[in-house]
């Protein structure tokens, strides 16, 4: 029945292995809900016999209402550090459920397009992520999704306050969409920083997708509504999308501008990332993924024929410490994961050469 | 919570006023409460909440977001005991019914965080589209609601806790419209 997550790495996931819409510069759209058992404590506040009741009764309602072609189960307290990492690095579970908790547990497609967190911050954190920009789509899925399990969970609800969650800031709709964006024509003309003020105004946030402090890594960045009471997930849903379709645009202006007016400029960024990736020996994870972030460039501009899209975003995703070490069988230090990786993007880029 | 004259004792005693647009409280246990009354002569003249309201507003003005704080220090969840403290240590709640207890404190920065302060998206159980002004709750949970507010009612009229029992009964008369509109709705269906 549980699933290792070993098992997981060379399984393909759905939101970077396959198509989607714009999805040269969006790579990925997620929709999260936050729900939670009514008359029962918060995972902060619960003691862990009602927390694993809502594991078991939460578990019993995903499985009955068959809304996964494959569920694979995982429960967290029975994984090592690097295997919890590797869950998070897939985005299937947050750093919140880092934190040890007897009752926490996580189901999800084997696809990874459908994923259930149980006694996160909130009982459940249920979530759908799809390839490219499609955030009616996810929408419909998780909306589904969220249905089938409101006929079997009671959900803590409230006519003026909407959905009732552990933290005031997931009120009402207790939904977070958000698009992740390849924004590296955006970052050489230094707009991003216009872009964020644009979009903090509009009451949504775009951050780096790596974190803070790592705002530039791979020029991969996430937006997303920061407002969740007040306005229908419709509502919510348009302004994200007309945001998101606006960002787009100006990326590809930004990429059509340096074509014109600044191509050997272009042709060198790409043309020596290509060569760190292709003949590099050690590489660290920050350079791994600037360099992947412009040879994503110079495979969306048409520069590489041998070589797709999708292959660089599951690159980016496999160069990471987890991947690196559970596809090593072992932990790994720091100059080893360097070595690793360099190893690992070698390959799958002579591979891809030889077709 | 603790008396605000001698912070040792538990406060009983919770007088309210409203002063222009500010909301005042001074809480006070039973012992400093008598003992004011007997060493100021003017107190039995006096309305007793204004001579208070005068030891608070000093209070107030030396430390005003402390005196916020142990306003609110007193409020807690009778389902899950989780208190004012824990709220402003964690930024979150300890289950859905501290929404009811912490409702008044909350409101400001629900409407700070948010676009709004009413929930219009998805209802449980509703199809997207059509959804009603209020949740079409069953009537098992609004009877279970119903109980759940009447108890703290009861425990803030003991608490001599008015305005918040005011409050609840608002909340409670608003339950039981709804109820009886549900029930309506279910003799039609
Ligand atoms: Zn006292
Ligand atoms: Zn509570």
């Amino acid at each position: 029945m549980r699933t290792r997550p070993e098992e997981l790495i060379n399984s393909p996931l759905s939101w970077l292995a396959d198509s989607g819409p714009d999805d040269d510069i969006a790579i990925s759209t997620r929709i999260r809900l936050a729900r939670n058992f009514s008359g029962t404590p918060f995972p902060i506040a619960g003691n862990q016999e009602a927390l694993l009741q809502v594991r078991d009764l939460s578990l019993d309602a995903i499985r009955q209402s068959e809304s996964m072609l494959d569920p694979m189960e995982f429960d967290l307290p029975a994984l090592n550090e690097v295997e919890k990492q590797l869950l998070l690095e897939r985005r299937l579970i947050s750093r919140e459920m880092l934190t040890p908790n007897a009752a926490a547990c996580l189901v999800a497609d084997r696809d990874e397009s459908l994923a259930a967190m149980i006694n996160e911050e909130d009982h459940l954190r249920i979530q759908a992520l799809s390839p490219g920009f499609q955030l009616k789509t996810v929408w419909d899925r998780i909306n589904q999704f969220d249905d089938a399990l409101s006929r079997r969970i009671p959900y803590a609800f409230d006519a003026r306050l909407g959905f009732l969650t552990s933290c005031p800031s997931n009120l009402g709709t207790g939904m977070r969409a958000s698009v992740m964006l390849h924004l590296p024509g955006l970052a050489m003309s230094g707009q991003i920083a216009a872009v964020k003020q644009a979009t903090g105004k509009l009451g949504l946030a775009i951050r780096g997708f790596y974190g803070e402090g790592s705002d530039n890594f791979g020029n991969l960045y996430q937006i997303s509504n920061q407002s969740t009471l007040g306005e229908s997930e419709m509502q919510i849903i348009d302004r994200l999308s007309s945001i998101v379709s606006q960002i787009i645009i100006h990326e590809k202006k930004s990429r059509n501008f340096l074509l014109e007016n600044k191509q050997s400029y272009l042709l060198n960024h790409v043309g020596r990332a290509y060569g760190i990736l292709r003949h590099g020996y050690l590489i660290s994870s920050e350079e791994a993924l600037n360099s992947l972030s412009a040879l994503r460039l110079g495979v969306d501009m048409g520069m590489f024929s041998s070589v797709d899209i999708h292959t660089v975003n599951e690159l980016f995703l496999h160069v990471q410490p987890a991947h690196l070490q559970l596809r090593a069988g072992r932990e790994l230090s720091s100059e080893e994961r360097d070595t690793e990786r360099a190893t690992l993007i070698r390959e799958t880029l002579k591979a891809k050469r030889g077709r | 919570m603790l008396c605000d004259i001698c912070h040792k004792n538990t406060a009983t005693i919770h007088i309210q006023e409203i002063v222009g647009s500010e909301k005042k409280t001074l809480h006070l246990c039973q012992e400093c409460a008598t003992r004011k009354a007997q060493e100021d002569s003017s107190f039995q003249a006096l309305n007793l909440a204004e001579v208070l309201y005068n030891i608070s507003s000093q209070l107030n003005a030396e430390k005003k977001q402390e005196t916020a704080d142990q306003e609110h220090s007193g409020i807690f969840c009778s389902t899950c005991g989780w208190d004012y403290e824990g709220f402003r240590k964690t930024g979150r709640l300890g289950c859905p019914d501290c929404y009811h207890a912490f409702y008044d404190t909350l409101k400001s920065a629900i409407g700070a965080m948010h676009r709004g302060t009413t929930h219009t998206g998805k209802v449980p159980g509703v199809s997207q589209g059509k959804a009603p002004k209020r949740a079409p709750m069953d009537k098992a949970i609004l009877k279970r609601e119903l109980e759940k507010l009447q108890n703290l009612l009861n425990a803030a009229v003991a608490g001599e806790e008015f305005e918040r029992a005011a409050i609840l009964r608002d909340k409670i008369n608003e339950l039981k419209e709804q109820l009886k509109g549900e029930e309506d709705h279910a003799d039609q269906a």
